[in-house]
């Protein structure tokens, strides 16, 4: 053996070395197995309501984040008050993956204009590894046609159908500052929550 | 850091520009090293010149040891780089046919294509069989090849995770390995060439 070989012998296992003391290298992303992928489908409990959804903006709920999950020309034209885009073709990428990972604060609500693409985003989300996140049921679809255009229940329709659609019309005014709907006067009136805009404290650090 | 282009560093031309000059200098140093010779080559079967398994192995191990070590140094991203599939029958098959080529040529395509470029002869008649059969192989890939090729399919295939060790260990068992092989190899060479004379000795290049 000439002293080179040797010198690169010795050098190739000083690199073994070293790398035998380094933590393995993770090459492929981690799927989630078919099994649980059933059950995550399967999840309903997922899933809010568009009345959910307008009670917490009403409240002006701290905690909620809405997620448009459709293109950005789409979300551009009309939103969700206060949300923000993630097209789902961009959805885990690193600012989403950020914001998403924020899941374990906030409630994250993701919405398209009917149930299915919020789902898949969902899917992939969760699947993804983040927790809390929810769907909002009918999507902005059921956000114009069920509350934004309440229709009246029948007569013989029970109180609570009757307080939702009171709830709905109330949403309505508050969301686009029109009256919706009939009066509703042959049933008792339904006090309706109305959020009053209450001043912010102004703290420390903001 | 790295890979340049993957991250999106460097652009395709760029890229293109500086394989450009790696393959410069790869052909350069294979003439160099004598790789050209059809003699150095085919010798490895015979066991008269062990040169190229010590040269690729190492070379393998090098860029093993390397490229682990750097990931974890954050200087190139592992994840990024392009990790083949396992179909395990072709893939065998595949080496059986390239390891007869490379004893009946006495050319891998790289030097194949370095010694075409030195002017010879064999060397010109092997890039020309290359293209042949990579014609040969495109025209006849669906009826023929198309299903064995993804036969066998094993995915991603780590060996490393396979065996249940961890993966710097692995490369430290195969440089310890390898260099093992190299003394082995080196007492074959020097049993094959006993008997023969300094002018043949002088002819290999030894």
């Amino acid at each position: 053996m000439k002293k080179t070989s040797l010198f690169i012998f010795a050098l190739l296992l000083l690199g073994g070395l070293w790398s035998a003391f380094l933590p393995n290298v993770k090459t492929h992303v981690e799927r989630v197995p078919n099994k649980d992928l059933i059950t995550l489908v399967n999840y309903k409990a997922r899933y809010v309501s568009v009345d959910d959804i307008a009670r917490a903006l009403m409240n002006q709920d701290k905690m909620l984040l809405l997620v448009d999950v459709r293109m950005p020309e789409q979300y551009k034209q009309f939103s969700l008050p206060g949300a923000i885009n993630m097209p789902i073709d961009s959805l885990l990428n690193e600012t989403n993956q950020q914001l998403l990972s924020g899941s374990d604060v906030y409630n994250i609500v993701f919405f398209s204009n009917g149930t299915s693409l919020a789902d898949k985003a969902w899917l992939i989300a969760t699947a993804a590894g983040f927790k809390n996140l929810h769907v909002l049921k009918g999507g902005l679809n059921a956000w114009f046609n069920d509350l934004l255009q309440p229709k009246r229940p029948a007569d013989w329709a029970k109180q609570a159908e009757f307080q939702k659609y009171e709830f709905r019309r109330a949403a309505a005014r508050f969301f686009t500052g029109a009256t919706g709907g009939e009066e509703s006067s042959s049933q008792p009136k339904v006090k309706v929550q109305v959020p009053v805009k209450k001043k912010q404290v102004g703290g420390g650090c903001e | 850091m790295g890979p340049l282009y993957p991250l999106g560093i460097i652009n395709e031309n760029v890229n293109l520009l500086i394989a450009f000059f790696i393959g410069i200098v790869f052909g350069g140093m294979l003439e160099a090293g004598g790789f050209t010779n059809t003699r150095k080559l085919a010798g490895v079967f015979y066991g008269y010149d062990m040169t190229v398994l010590k040269v690729f192995f190492t070379a393998a191990l090098t860029a093993a040891a390397g490229l682990f070590i750097m990931h974890h140094y954050g200087l190139i991203d592992l994840t990024k780089i392009f990790y083949p599939h396992t179909y395990w029958l072709p893939t065998l098959v595949g080496g059986l046919l390239m390891a007869i080529g490379f004893l009946l040529g006495g050319f891998c395509p790289g030097t194949g294509f370095c010694a075409a470029s030195t002017g010879k002869i064999d060397g010109i008649v092997f890039a020309v069989g290359v293209f042949l059969g990579i014609y040969f192989y495109a025209f006849t890939y669906t009826p023929v090849f198309e299903k064995f090729r993804n036969s066998t399919f094993m995915g991603q295939v780590n060996v490393a995770d396979w065996l249940g060790i961890s993966q710097g260990l692995f490369i430290l068992i195969m440089i310890v390995i390898a260099i093992a092989s190299f003394f082995f190899a080196d007492w074959v060479q020097k049993k094959v060439n006993k008997n023969k004379s300094p002018e043949d000795l002088e002819e290999l290049g030894l």
